[in-house]
């Protein structure tokens, strides 16, 4: 898993594996701190 | 994000909380955060790459672009009492689909009102993309999952549960052949006010496509319902298909 702050960069990255044929789906979120406190 | 991995040859995921949908008066620096476990359920999850931009680099000095959904689909509902944050949302996934340039993009049912603006935005901006609108997740006791759960305390958290039942309650009379959106209506808000200090923001029975309201319960229906218990405002709803 790679992460990047910079959009630019992650559009370049992935539109060259687009222009190889590969799908890319998205998870947009605010993060993951989903789970209530167990209390 | 199981869906996604299955579905998608590379899998994408955005960490970003938005300024521009949040209100004046809504807290934004206290948005729960932590990217550290963020990473560790990404990875777990089998995403390939993350996208973790700033404030800055998602909204640099000189900018001046929005994107507006207009009419009921932002009005209504959650867009009642927070202006300006379909506006902030619609216009955040416009950037997070120009960047990431996906085939699909994955959104939770619990936020109907937002699948809805951005299925709409998606068809009308010609975005070349599909949305994929994925089920509630609950909690083992049918509590919907949302970051705003961390701010219940143990006994808000235990009576956050008449959201659900009223949802549930609301399913059974109209499996049992109630067609009356006021009575449906009625018997919700009258379970939720049973709690003393929860205060109901709004109770939805909605064409589930225009979110337009109903009279007669028929079609494609979405009842929705936002409540503040305590501090956070829950929300949730169910669709079903009535005859």
């Amino acid at each position: 898993m790679e992460l990047y702050t910079s959009g630019s960069a992650l559009r370049n990255l992935l539109k060259s594996l687009k222009r190889q044929g590969r799908s890319v789906g998205l998870v947009p979120t605010m993060g993951f701190c989903m789970k209530a406190i167990n209390h | 994000m199981d869906r996604a991995r299955r579905e998608n040859d590379i899998l994408v995921a955005s960490v970003f909380v938005n300024p521009t949908q949040f209100g004046p008066e809504e807290d934004l620096e206290a948005y729960p955060r932590d990217i550290e476990r963020d990473k560790d359920v990404m990875e777990s999850a089998g995403v390939d790459y993350v996208f973790y931009p700033t404030v800055e680099e998602m909204y640099p000095q000189g900018f001046s672009t929005y994107v507006n959904v207009e009419g009921s689909l932002t009005s209504r509902m959650c867009g009642a009492s927070r202006e300006g944050h379909f506006r902030g949302v619609a216009t955040v996934l416009s950037k997070l689909f120009n960047i990431c340039v996906p085939d699909r993009a994955y959104f939770g049912m619990k936020d109907a009102q937002q699948v809805s603006v951005v299925q709409r935005m998606v068809e009308d901006m010609n975005f070349d993309l599909d949305i994929v609108p994925c089920p509630i997740v609950r909690e083992p006791d049918g509590l919907a999952l949302s970051s705003r759960n961390t701010y219940l305390d143990a006994q808000q958290r235990k009576d956050a549960l008449i959201l659900s039942k009223s949802l549930g309650r609301a399913r059974e009379m109209i499996d049992g052949g109630e067609r009356e959106v006021a009575a449906i209506y009625a018997e919700m808000k009258r379970m939720i006010n049973t709690i003393e200090y929860m205060k109901i923001d709004y109770i939805e029975i909605l064409d589930a496509k225009s979110l337009e309201p109903l009279q007669t319960l028929e079609g494609d229906v979405l009842i929705a319902l936002a409540v503040w218990v305590g501090k956070p405002k829950l929300l949730d709803n169910i669709r079903l298909e009535v005859e």
